[in-house]
């Protein structure tokens, strides 16, 4: 037990910048938020609260799943796989850290959003139980979508410079809080059809179970694309290898 | 601890990097691991350290098959990666309080000798500098075999032969297994006992180091320049 905690305890020091970034990235979207409530985009504030009160844990535990996937498939922390540490421990560890920090960061967006709803009380959400089941839905989607806000462009950093991977976080970020902001909206009205989802304030709206669909594969796309980059690599195979010999 | 590859394959879906490779590497011999990119060397530094995939075949250390046991007795250093977002001697204090036989002092003395700037995130660091601070890790933590590839990778010219001596004293100190995949011949050669070229996933060639030289009357490193 006193080693797995030191071992939690390493995971928290080791994996702590990037959940830094994460927070940053949460911060900087709320403050888009505000300014588009300001235009009069009036939904974005109550798709802000759903995703960051699920965001966080969720993406974050997403991102240790992911860590955990590409060590597993590719020995990317050759560190890591030596500690002669039981690999349940291994994984415990890492999952408990990441969500942990995920739901610091979490705790701090939600507050936020919370602070400006306090302000604007015409934006508080009517706790539907669809839109407790909709939160409930949120939370394993957004796990998936940490791939797309930090491991995906972690990797993009690493293998193509600094700026490529604040381009994909942007996109990421953009993706994953807009469109699942909008589903976590949306499921407080059904229709005969399934529940639609709001995509603009100009209240263009799109059945969500072919855009749950879509999430779901481009998510599968993007972690087998985040392992075929280490696998490749690893096997000097990559386009990059080939173009370099 | 002897090193056996038997008959092993490791394929990347349409890639095969290592076809039916057989080694065996003798307790205490130093090996080079030679061939140009993408022959297979850090496909096999992998599988024996047991982080990368076998598609067939065993790998063996000191009789023992399984990848724990593996990853146990060999102290692997990869080509990239192996560095953190947080400072190098944070690093060694964190495997120090969870890695049994982790040494924390040797690994401070190393950081000295390979001139690792400390305070800064191993992440923040250039190519040769995250190599070195690599190579402190490896050579601190415990493990009988040791398995480098490309270790002095984007290291400048003028340190890598102080490395290189560094290297050989620790080698010849602890006696440790060691295999090196490298392309710089030069600076490593005085290490090597033995010279194993692959190409295409086998060995092609397997040699005393003395006994190529002897035989050619040339450098291991020259003797390769004009072999391709």
């Amino acid at each position: 037990m006193r080693q797995w905690m030191r071992l939690l305890r390493m995971e928290l020091t080791v994996t702590r910048p990037p959940y830094l970034w994460l927070a940053g990235g949460t911060v900087a979207f709320v403050a888009v938020l505000a300014l588009l409530d300001r235009v009069g985009v009036t939904w974005m504030p109550i798709a802000g609260l759903w995703t960051l009160a699920y965001a966080g844990p969720g993406s974050t535990f997403g991102y240790g799943i992911a860590y955990w996937v590409r060590d597993a498939q590719c020995g990317t922390d050759v560190w890591w796989l030596a500690l002669p540490v039981s690999g349940v421990g291994k994984v415990a560890a890492k999952l408990v850290a990441a969500t942990s920090l995920g739901l610091c960061t979490s705790v701090v967006g939600g507050a936020a959003v919370l602070a400006w709803f306090a302000a604007l009380p015409s934006h508080v959400p009517s706790l539907t139980p669809a839109a407790v089941a909709c939160a409930l839905l949120t939370v394993p989607v957004m796990s998936l979508a940490g791939l797309l806000v930090v491991w995906w462009p972690l990797r993009a950093r690493e293998r193509f410079g600094r700026r490529a991977g604040i381009a994909v976080m942007i996109v990421g970020y953009v993706i994953a809080y807009g469109a699942l902001g909008s589903l976590g909206w949306v499921y407080s009205r059904p229709t005969p059809f399934g529940p639609l989802v709001v995509t603009a304030a100009s209240g263009i709206e799109l059945p969500v179970w072919p855009l749950v669909a879509a999430w779901v594969i481009a998510i599968a796309m993007v972690l087998r694309l985040g392992v075929w980059l280490d696998r490749e690599s690893v096997a000097g195979a990559a386009p990059w290898h080939r173009a370099r010999s | 601890m002897t090193v056996e590859v038997e008959h092993v394959s490791v394929r990347y879906d349409a890639v095969t990097a290592l076809d039916d490779m057989s080694l065996t590497v003798a307790p205490g011999q130093v090996v080079g691991i030679l061939g140009i990119n993408g022959a297979g060397k850090s496909s096999l530094l992998r599988a024996i350290a047991g982080v990368g995939r076998v598609s067939s075949g065993t790998i063996r250390v000191d009789g023992k098959a399984d990848r724990t046991a593996l990853r146990a007795a060999c102290a692997f250093a990869p080509d990239s990666g192996g560095v953190y977002p947080i400072a190098a001697e944070r690093t060694g204090r964190l495997f120090g309080d969870v890695w049994p036989g982790f040494d924390v002092a040797a690994f401070e003395g190393w950081l000295d000798r390979l001139q690792v700037p400390r305070g800064r995130p191993g992440t923040t660091l250039s190519r040769g500098q995250a190599a070195r601070l690599r190579l402190a890790t490896v050579l601190s933590r415990p493990g009988d075999v040791l398995l480098l590839d490309e270790p002095l990778g984007g290291i400048d010219p003028a340190s890598r032969d102080r490395i290189a001596e560094a290297l050989a004293l620790h080698l010849a100190e602890t006696g440790r297994t060691t295999l090196v995949a490298t392309h710089e011949v030069t600076e490593v050669e005085p290490l090597l006992e033995r010279v194993v070229v692959i190409e295409d996933g086998r060995v092609a060639w397997d040699e005393e180091a003395d006994a190529l030289r002897a035989r050619t009357g040339r450098s291991v490193d020259l003797w390769l320049r004009r072999r391709a």
